[in-house]
C-alpha cells in the first residue's frame, strides 16, 4: 500500500527544489538567453558543499574520523538529533555557503564563454557538469568518491517523529522556493529584466545601447548559480545522503523540460512546469513499481524517459510557447498605455 | 568647438579588402549630413567603425574632442552617439514600447542592486515611460504600442529604430537608411518628422540614405563614398555636378 500522506510530502518537497532549479534556468536562459546546459553541476555542487558544511559543523573536532565512514555518519545525525540549536544553525550555514560558493563556481565556469555566443556557453557548461561528475567520483577526500558523502542531517531531525520532521522540512523548503519565486519575479518586472531580454533577443543591438553584455550576462550566471546551489544543499539536507551518481546530465534535461513546458520568461509557467513534472515523475515511478510486479519484457522505470520526450513533443507541437506565454513585463511604464487606450 | 565629430584616416580591412580606405571627415553640431555611395563602397562600414562595432586598424576617431576609436560600442553609447540599423534590429520577443524603453540612459532599475526594489525605480520608470508614449505618438506608433515588435509592418519597425534612438538623447545619431524598404510617402514623411526632431531634441544626424532626390530636399552637406575612400564632399550643388560623383554613382557621363 502506498503511503499517501508520505508520498505527498515527498512530492512537495521535491517541488520546492526543482522550482528554485526551474527559476535559476528561466531567469538564465528565458530571460537572459544564456543556454545553462550544466543545471545539474550547479545543483550538485550545493549538495556538496552542504554536505562538507556537516562535516565541519557536526563532527567533533580532532576527532580523527574519516567523515564518509559508518561511524562518523552517526555521530554527525546524532549531534543533528541531539542539538536543536545545532542544526538550525547548520542549515543557514549551509544554504548562504552554498549560495555564496556555487555562486562564484558559476561565474567562473561560465566566464570563458561569457565574451562569445550562447551556443558555446551551451557546450562548455555541459561538459563541465560531466566533468565534474567524474571527478566527484573519483576523488575521495572532499566528496567521498563512490563511497558518497552521507550524514547530511535534516534541520529537524530533532522534533523526533518522521513524519513531522519531513512536513517541517517541506514547509522551509517550499517557504524559500516562494521567497525565491517572489524575487525572481521582482527583478525580472523591472528595467533590469528588461535588459536581459535585449540581451536575449540582439546582444549586439544591446551593446550599441549601453548595455554592458558580457558584465550582465556574468551576474546573471552568478545569480542563476545561487539558486542552483540552494536547491542543491535542499536536496542534500533531505537525502541525507549524495553521491556522484545522483546528478546524471539527465537531471539537467528534466529541468529544462520544466521551463520548457512551463513558458520561458514567464515565472508563473515555471511553476506548473515544475508542478506538472514532478507529479508525473511521482506517478510514473509508483506506475513502474507496479508494472515490475508484472515481469514484462522491458524495463518499466525507463517509461519516464519516453514518457517525457512525449510530453516534449506535445508541448513543442502543439503550444511551443510552453502552458503560460510570455508577457511583456509589468513596470509602471505598462501603466501609460493602459491610460491611452 | 563646433565639431562634434571627427574622422582622420581611418581604415579598416576585411581580409585582403579595404572596406574603409583612410576617410577623413568632420561633422559639425546641429547640421544634417548625409552619406552616399553606390553599394558596397563602405558606408555602413565607416559607421560600425564609428559606433564601435570594429575597431579601425589605423587612424583616429575623435567625439566631442574625445577619442573614442577602440572605445566598446556601451562606452560609445553613454558618450552621446547612437546608431540605428540597416535591417532594423528590434528586440523582437519585446513590445514596442519596452524596445523603446531600453535605450534611456541611466536607468536605476537596470542595476541588479536595485532591481527588486520597486520604490526606488518606479518614479524614473514612468517618467520614461511616458516620455517614450509622447514619442511615439509623434511617430504614429502609439497604437502599436502593446504589440510585439515582430508584429508591426517594415515601415514601423524603421520608425520605431528612430523612435528608439531619439529616445536615448543623443548629440549624434547615426541613421542607416532611416527609410529603406519603405513606400516613398512614408519615406518622406519619415524625412519631415527627422527635420523636425532635429529642432525639438538638439541632436546633430549623420544619415546614410539612397533616395538622392529625397535627401537632397533636406540634408546641409553631403559626404560620397566609392570603394572606400570620400570620393565628394560639400553643398548638394557641389556633389550633384561634380563628374567623378556623376559617373561612379549617378551613372552620368564624365
Amino acid at each position: 500500500m502506498v503511503d499517501i500522506i508520505g508520498a505527498a510530502i515527498s512530492t512537495l518537497t521535491f517541488f520546492g527544489i526543482y522550482l528554485i532549479l526551474s527559476i535559476s534556468l528561466n531567469l538564465e536562459y528565458g530571460y537572459a538567453g544564456q543556454p545553462n546546459f550544466g543545471v545539474v553541476a550547479f545543483y550538485a555542487a550545493g549538495a556538496y558543499v552542504a554536505g562538507n558544511i556537516a562535516n565541519l559543523m557536526l563532527l567533533p573536532f580532532g576527532s580523527g574520523l574519516d567523515p564518509f565512514m559508518p561511524e562518523a555518519v552517526s555521530i554527525k545525525m546524532q549531534a543533528a538529533v541531539q542539538n536543536p540549536l545545532l542544526s538550525i544553525l547548520f542549515f543557514i550555514t549551509a544554504l548562504l555557503s552554498s549560495a555564496l560558493i556555487v555562486g562564484a563556481f558559476g561565474y567562473l565556469a561560465s566566464y570563458p564563454a561569457l565574451r562569445a555566443k550562447e551556443d558555446f556557453l551551451a557546450i562548455v557548461l555541459l561538459a563541465f557538469g560531466e566533468i565534474l561528475r567524474v571527478i566527484v567520483r573519483n576523488y575521495y577526500p572532499i566528496a567521498g568518491g563512490t563511497v558518497g558523502l552521507g550524514g547530511i542531517p535534516n534541520p529537524f531531525a530533532w522534533i523526533g517523529q518522521t513524519q513531522l520532521i519531513r512536513l517541517s522540512y517541506m514547509i522551509a523548503v517550499l517557504g524559500l522556493a516562494g521567497g525565491i519565486y517572489f524575487f525572481a519575479e521582482k527583478i525580472s518586472n523591472s528595467p533590469y529584466g528588461r535588459m536581459l531580454k535585449s540581451i536575449r533577443d540582439d546582444d549586439l543591438a544591446s551593446s550599441f545601447f549601453g548595455k554592458k553584455v558580457p558584465w550582465v550576462r556574468g551576474q546573471i550566471m552568478f545569480i542563476g548559480s545561487i539558486l542552483a546551489g540552494i536547491a542543491g544543499a535542499l536536496y542534500a539536507m533531505y537525502s541525507g545522503y549524495v553521491q556522484a551518481d545522483d546528478f546524471l546530465p539527465f537531471k539537467t534535461f528534466e529541468i529544462w523540460v520544466m521551463v520548457l513546458v512551463g513558458g520561458l520568461a514567464n515565472n508563473k509557467g515555471v511553476v506548473c512546469g515544475a508542478l506538472l513534472m514532478t507529479f508525473a515523475e511521482k506517478i510514473l515511478g509508483i506506475i513502474s513499481v507496479e508494472l515490475s510486479l508484472l515481469k514484462l519484457p522491458l524495463e518499466p522505470s525507463y517509461l519516464r524517459y519516453v514518457i517525457y520526450g512525449v510530453i516534449m513533443l506535445v508541448i513543442l507541437l502543439y503550444r511551443p510557447s510552453g502552458i503560460i506565454r510570455e508577457a511583456s513585463l509589468k513596470t509602471p511604464a505598462w501603466k501609460v498605455v493602459k491610460e491611452n487606450e | 568647438m563646433n565639431e562634434i565629430l571627427k574622422v582622420i584616416n581611418v581604415v579598416k580591412s576585411f581580409g585582403g579588402l579595404k572596406a574603409v580606405d583612410g576617410v577623413s571627415l568632420t561633422i559639425n553640431k546641429g547640421e544634417l549630413v548625409g552619406l552616399i555611395g553606390p553599394n558596397g563602397s563602405g558606408k555602413t562600414t565607416l559607421f560600425n567603425v564609428v559606433s564601435g562595432l570594429y575597431k579601425p586598424d589605423e587612424g583616429e576617431i575623435y567625439f566631442l574632442g574625445e577619442r573614442i576609436d577602440g572605445l566598446p560600442s556601451h562606452k560609445i553609447f553613454e558618450k552621446g552617439l547612437v546608431r540605428s540599423f540597416q535591417n532594423p534590429r528590434l528586440f523582437l520577443g519585446m513590445s514596442c514600447l519596452e524596445n523603446m524603453l531600453i535605450a534611456p540612459k541611466n536607468q536605476i532599475g537596470e542595476k541588479a542592486r536595485y532591481a527588486p526594489f520597486h520604490r526606488v525605480w518606479a518614479p524614473q520608470e514612468l517618467e520614461y515611460g511616458e516620455e517614450a508614449f509622447e514619442l511615439m505618438r509623434f511617430l504614429n506608433l502609439n497604437q502599436a504600442s502593446k504589440y510585439l515588435s515582430s508584429e508591426i509592418s517594415g515601415g514601423q519597425m524603421k520608425l520605431l529604430e528612430l523612435g528608439r534612438g531619439l529616445i536615448a538623447k543623443p548629440k549624434l545619431l547615426l541613421l542607416d537608411e532611416p527609410t529603406a524598404g519603405v513606400a516613398p510617402k512614408l519615406a518622406r514623411e519619415i524625412f519631415e518628422k527627422i527635420i523636425e526632431l532635429k529642432k525639438s531634441y538638439d541632436v546633430t544626424f549623420f544619415i546614410i540614405e539612397h533616395r538622392l532626390e529625397m535627401l537632397f530636399d533636406y540634408v546641409e552637406h553631403v559626404f560620397v563614398m566609392h570603394n572606400g575612400k570620400i570620393i565628394a564632399s560639400g553643398s548638394k550643388e557641389d556633389v550633384v555636378n561634380n563628374p567623378l560623383v556623376r559617373k561612379v554613382y549617378l551613372g552620368g557621363e564624365v
